[in-house]
C-alpha cells in the first residue's frame, strides 16, 4: 500500500485532514479499490470505538469532588475570619475616639487562593475574584456607619469592603452597626458603591466611632 | 459543549463558582472516564482518576492558559492522573501483547480481505482487541477515533513527535486488523 496513503488514512477518517490531503486521498482511493476498502474498514473501526465508549451517569463522582472542594474551603474561611476578628477587636472600652485620633490601622491583605467567591448565583455581574497579593492600608479618613441585611454572608461583606476600598474600624455593635473607614476623598464614591449593594440596608457618614455601640 | 462555553465556565470556576464547575463536570465526565478507562482497563480505578482529575481542574482553573482547547487541557490532566494510577498497579496486572500476532499472520491488503473484516467485525471483538494493545497504541486509537484529535493534538497530549504518533497508529491498526481477523477465523 502507498506510504502516503497509510500515513493520511486515520486523519482522513477522523476528519482532521486539510483540503489538499483530503483531495489526494479521495483521488487515490478512486483509483485503488483496496485503498477504499481500507477506508471503509477504518470507518467501521472508528464507529465501533465510539459506540463502545462506556455509558456513565454525567454526575458519576461529582459528589465526591464537591465534598473535597467543600472540605478545603472551611480552613480558608476560618483563617480569614480570625484575621478579620483581630482587625475588628475594639480598642480600650469607654474611651471616646475622635476622627483622626483613631489609630484604625487596618490592613486587609488579600492573598491569592485564600478568598473564594461564596456566591453561587450565575449572574454575569459576579464580582471578579481577587487573586494575587494586595494590601490596603487606611490609617485615617472618613468614617461610614453601615448596616447590613441579616442574611448577608461574611464573604459578601468581605468582598464589598475590598470593592469599596473600606476597612473595618469597628463593629458589629448591638444594633448591627459596622464602622468602615475609607480613604480621604473617597467617601462619596464609597457611599455610592455601598448603597448599590442589596446586602446594605443603610450607610451614612459619621463623625466617629461611638464609645459604646 | 463547545470549547468557547467550556472556557467561559472555567473562568467562573477559577472564581470559585460551584455551579459552573458542576456544569463543566457533567458535560465532560463521560469523555474523561472513557479516556481513562481505555488506559487503565479498570472501572473503579477509572472512576477514582475521574474524581482526581476533575478536582485538579477545580484547583488549577486559573492556570489554564488558553493556548489549547479546554478538552485537550482536561485530558492532559486526566492523563497525568492515570499514569500515576497505572504506575501503582500490581506487577501481575499485565496486558496481553499481540506483538506475536503481527508476525504470524500474513498481511492481506487486498480489497476483499478488508471488506470482509469491515462487514463482520463486531463491537465486542473491537473492544477485546483494543484491550490487547499496549497502552500507547490503545491511547492513540482512542484519541484519533473517539476524540477526533488532529495529529498535532495527539502528539502534544502524548508528549511525542508527530512521527511517533504516525508509527504508533500504523502498528496499532495492523495489530487490530490481525486480532480481529483471528477472532473471525475462530468464530468461523
Amino acid at each position: 500500500m502507498n506510504e502516503r496513503f497509510e500515513e493520511l488514512l486515520p486523519w482522513y477518517v477522523n476528519g482532521t485532514l486539510g483540503a489538499d490531503d483530503r483531495g489526494w486521498v479521495e483521488r487515490y482511493a478512486a483509483e485503488h479499490p483496496e485503498a477504499q476498502a481500507q477506508i471503509d474498514w477504518c470507518r467501521g473501526l472508528q464507529a465501533h470505538i465510539q459506540a463502545s465508549a462506556p455509558q456513565i451517569a454525567p454526575a458519576l463522582g461529582l459528589d465526591r469532588v464537591l465534598q473535597r472542594i467543600r472540605r478545603e474551603r472551611p480552613m480558608m474561611v476560618q483563617r480569614v475570619r480570625s484575621w478579620l476578628g483581630a482587625l475588628a477587636a475594639a480598642p480600650v472600652a469607654g474611651v471616646a475616639r475622635p476622627i483622626g485620633a483613631v489609630a484604625a490601622l487596618a490592613i486587609i491583605v488579600v492573598q491569592g487562593g485564600i478568598i473564594y467567591q461564596m456566591r453561587q448565583d450565575n449572574s454575569a455581574q459576579d464580582e471578579p475574584l481577587l487573586r494575587g497579593t494586595k494590601a490596603i492600608r487606611v490609617d485615617e479618613g472618613p468614617l461610614l456607619r453601615v448596616n447590613f441585611s441579616p442574611d448577608a454572608r461574611e464573604a459578601e461583606i468581605r468582598m464589598l469592603l475590598v470593592a469599596a476600598q473600606a476597612t473595618l474600624a469597628g463593629g458589629p455593635g448591638q444594633l448591627g452597626d459596622y464602622y468602615l473607614r475609607v480613604p480621604a476623598g473617597r467617601e462619596s464614591a464609597a457611599v455610592d458603591r455601598l448603597r448599590r449593594e442589596p446586602i446594605v440596608q443603610a450607610v451614612e457618614l459619621v463623625p466617629g466611632v461611638p464609645a459604646r455601640y | 459543549m463547545d470549547d468557547a462555553t467550556a472556557r467561559q465556565l472555567l473562568v467562573r470556576v477559577a472564581r470559585g463558582d460551584e455551579a459552573a464547575f458542576e456544569r463543566l463536570y457533567r458535560a465532560h465526565s463521560r469523555r474523561v472516564y472513557a479516556y481513562v478507562l481505555n488506559l487503565l482497563k479498570d472501572p473503579s480505578r477509572a472512576e477514582e482518576v475521574l474524581v482526581d482529575a476533575m478536582h485538579e481542574v477545580w484547583r488549577s482553573a486559573e492556570r489554564f492558559r488558553g493556548d489549547a482547547k479546554f478538552s485537550t487541557w482536561l485530558l492532559g490532566i486526566a492523563r497525568n492522573k492515570a499514569l500515576l494510577a497505572y504506575r501503582s498497579r500490581r506487577a501481575d496486572e499485565d496486558h496481553d501483547d499481540i506483538d506475536d500476532l503481527s508476525e504470524t499472520l500474513a498481511a492481506e491488503d487486498d480489497a476483499n480481505g478488508f471488506a470482509q473484516l469491515a462487514q463482520k467485525q463486531r463491537r465486542e471483538g473491537v473492544r477485546q482487541c483494543m484491550g490487547k494493545l499496549t497502552e500507547e497504541h490503545r491511547e492513540c486509537l482512542h484519541l484519533v477515533f473517539f476524540e477526533g484529535y488532529s495529529i498535532e493534538d495527539v502528539a502534544a497530549l502524548q508528549s511525542v513527535p508527530e512521527n511517533t504518533v504516525k508509527t504508533r497508529l500504523f502498528h496499532a491498526r495492523q495489530k487490530m486488523r490481525n486480532c480481529l481477523r483471528l477472532l473471525l477465523e475462530r468464530e468461523a
